[in-house]
């Protein structure tokens, strides 16, 4: 028997763009710090002169990351009371401490790691448990919210953590192709680089093909969500942007245009934009498919949200320039192993 | 009987005529901000013509024993009122605003209030409670669809109902123990294909 909903109460998405730029920045931060770190803590040899850049860039990305955390708060000054009072059943409470020792650790990390002390290998081995735990607690975060089926699933923290790595490598393929003199090719090690990119790539399509999979077959909430995934309102941006042109022919450029770094780099840029788009999907085709009733949830339609978030991305720019310079200030010591970081990435 | 009153509500749905009187009266009493709802009823027609039947459902918090809003609170700005008969209740005080209560609602019970930047949402008219009255929805209430109480003390109205009649509570399979129960509603909603609603605005 049909049942057509005549009034019912249309609402407004709770996590909003800013939160989807924040999930975006955090998980991209964490991926560059773990890169980072294989470089500079375990001599990973395709990551080693790529490693101070990186690091770097996670610290660039991780300050407006928090800003935009910041901003989307009803009431922003209140912030420090997240840092007051702990409530161990809250992974927002959690994710909060975790964002703070991440930060501070990636700040001590890249400093060390600039001045060549050895102590860098303690803190960043530090950041790297900090930064697994910033790339999953994101997706710990919304799966835990009950009656979302697209969230409740551990699949959502890996799938995160992986996207991060993904998301990671993509810039540092950007970043080779714009700035090859801080971000140098050097065809002995890029196989490596290469070869975990497409192995992420893969992992991801997988992660999503099987989470897609378990909830269709799981009927009801679940299959409705996949079929808005898939052939309803978020098809455009689910299967045309993060699917086709944000995984999938990323991948095809990986796997058979690899010779070119122009090639790979656009593949970089496509990848990034599938990362964000991962993002933004999961997040707003969780909620916007309403509990009850059947009027999709409104997304904030406030404009200065969005200037915010260009404002943001822009200040991550800024700062993978300006943080190096910054350094170089402050302790006056040209930097032991590579001169080519000094001048800024 | 127990130590603390545990405060909830019964509504009849055989007994609501959807005149949206409550969602009035909520809005006058708590001053609720406009595109936001603490109380609302949900309308639907069941069926096909000419055999139709409007369905209605009032909806507002269902003050959950086992709230999914408190666990989820950063800063314990979301708490049970264990004196104010077990109301869930938000800290103006306290509240950062990060909306993850709101996400984690399961009944889409909360808004963030656009003014104070905090989650708000119904404490079933607790103030009114404490000077002796019964929410503002439950006083308006023409067709006398809903009612208020202590489901700890078994001689409450609210209890009598919940022993006589079959009652139902949303999304059961969530287990988040609401304190907002319906009479009607599993006849409401016999029959009806989920994976088949349609809706107009």
């Amino acid at each position: 028997m049909n049942l057509t909903v005549v009034y019912d109460v249309q609402h407004i998405m709770p996590f909003g763009p800013l939160v989807i730029l924040y999930l975006f920045l955090a998980g991209l931060s964490a991926g560059l710090f773990l890169l980072s770190a294989l470089g500079e803590v375990w001599c990973w040899k395709p990551m080693r002169h790529l490693s101070i850049p990186a690091g770097i860039m996670a610290l660039a990305t991780i300050i407006p990351g928090g800003l935009s955390l910041l901003l989307d708060l009803g009431q922003p000054l209140r912030a420090i009371h997240l840092f007051l009072s702990f409530s161990p059943l809250s992974v927002m409470s959690w994710g909060s401490y975790i964002l703070l020792i991440y930060s501070i650790i990636a700040v001590v990390f890249v400093w060390l790691a600039w001045r060549n002390d050895p102590r860098k290998k303690v803190w960043g081995k530090a950041g790297v448990v900090a930064s697994l735990a910033l790339g999953m607690y994101t997706g710990v975060l919304i799966a835990v919210a009950p009656g979302h089926p697209l969230w409740n699933s551990a699949v959502i923290p890996v799938l995160f953590l992986v996207s991060g790595l993904v998301a990671a490598l993509s810039l540092i393929n950007m970043a080779q192709v714009l700035q090859p003199r801080h971000f140098p090719v050097l065809d002995a090690n890029e196989g490596g680089l290469h070869s975990l990119k497409v192995a992420l790539v893969v992992l991801e399509l997988v992660l999503i093909a099987v989470h897609l999979v378990i909830l269709g077959l799981l009927g009801s909430t679940g299959s409705e969500i996949v079929s808005h995934l898939l052939t309803g309102g978020r098809q455009f941006s689910f299967l045309g942007i993060q699917i086709v042109l944000g995984t999938v022919f990323p991948l095809f450029i990986l796997l058979f245009a690899h010779a070119s770094q122009l090639a790979v780099g656009a593949a970089g840029f496509l990848s990034l934009m599938g990362v964000m788009a991962l993002r933004y999907n999961i997040v707003v085709a969780g909620q916007e498919l309403p509990v009850q009733g059947v009027l999709p949830h409104l997304m904030e339609a406030d404009r200065l949200i969005w200037i915010y978030m260009g404002l943001l991305l822009i200040m991550a720019v800024l700062l993978m320039h300006f943080i190096p310079v910054l350094m170089e200030r402050i302790c006056r010591l040209p930097h032991a192993g590579d001169s080519d970081v000094e001048e800024g990435i | 009987m127990a130590d603390h009153k545990h405060y909830g509500m019964v509504i009849d749905l055989r007994r609501c005529v959807g005149c949206h009187a409550c969602t009035v009266a909520c809005r006058m009493e708590n001053s609720v901000p406009d595109d936001c709802f603490r109380s609302w009823v949900m309308e639907a027609d069941k069926g096909s013509y000419p055999n139709v039947t409007r369905v209605k459902l009032p909806r507002l918090c269902n003050q959950c024993q086992d709230a999914p809003c408190v666990a989820v609170c950063p800063v314990k700005a979301t708490y049970r009122d264990v004196e104010g008969g077990g109301v869930i209740k938000v800290d103006s005080a306290k509240c950062i605003g990060c909306r993850y209560c709101i996400a984690s609602c399961p009944y889409n019970a909360r808004y963030l209030h656009p003014v104070k930047g905090i989650a708000d949402k119904c404490d079933l008219c607790l103030d009114r409670i404490n000077a002796g009255l019964i929410p503002a929805c439950v006083s308006t209430c023409v067709s006398h669809a809903r009612f208020f109480g202590d489901f700890n003390d078994p001689d409450s109205e609210v209890s009598r109902l919940i022993r006589e009649h079959e009652v139902q509570t949303l999304r059961p399979e969530l287990r988040t123990r609401p304190s907002v129960y319906y009479i009607g509603l599993a006849e409401s909603l016999a029959n009806v294909n989920q994976s088949s609603l349609t809706g107009r605005r």
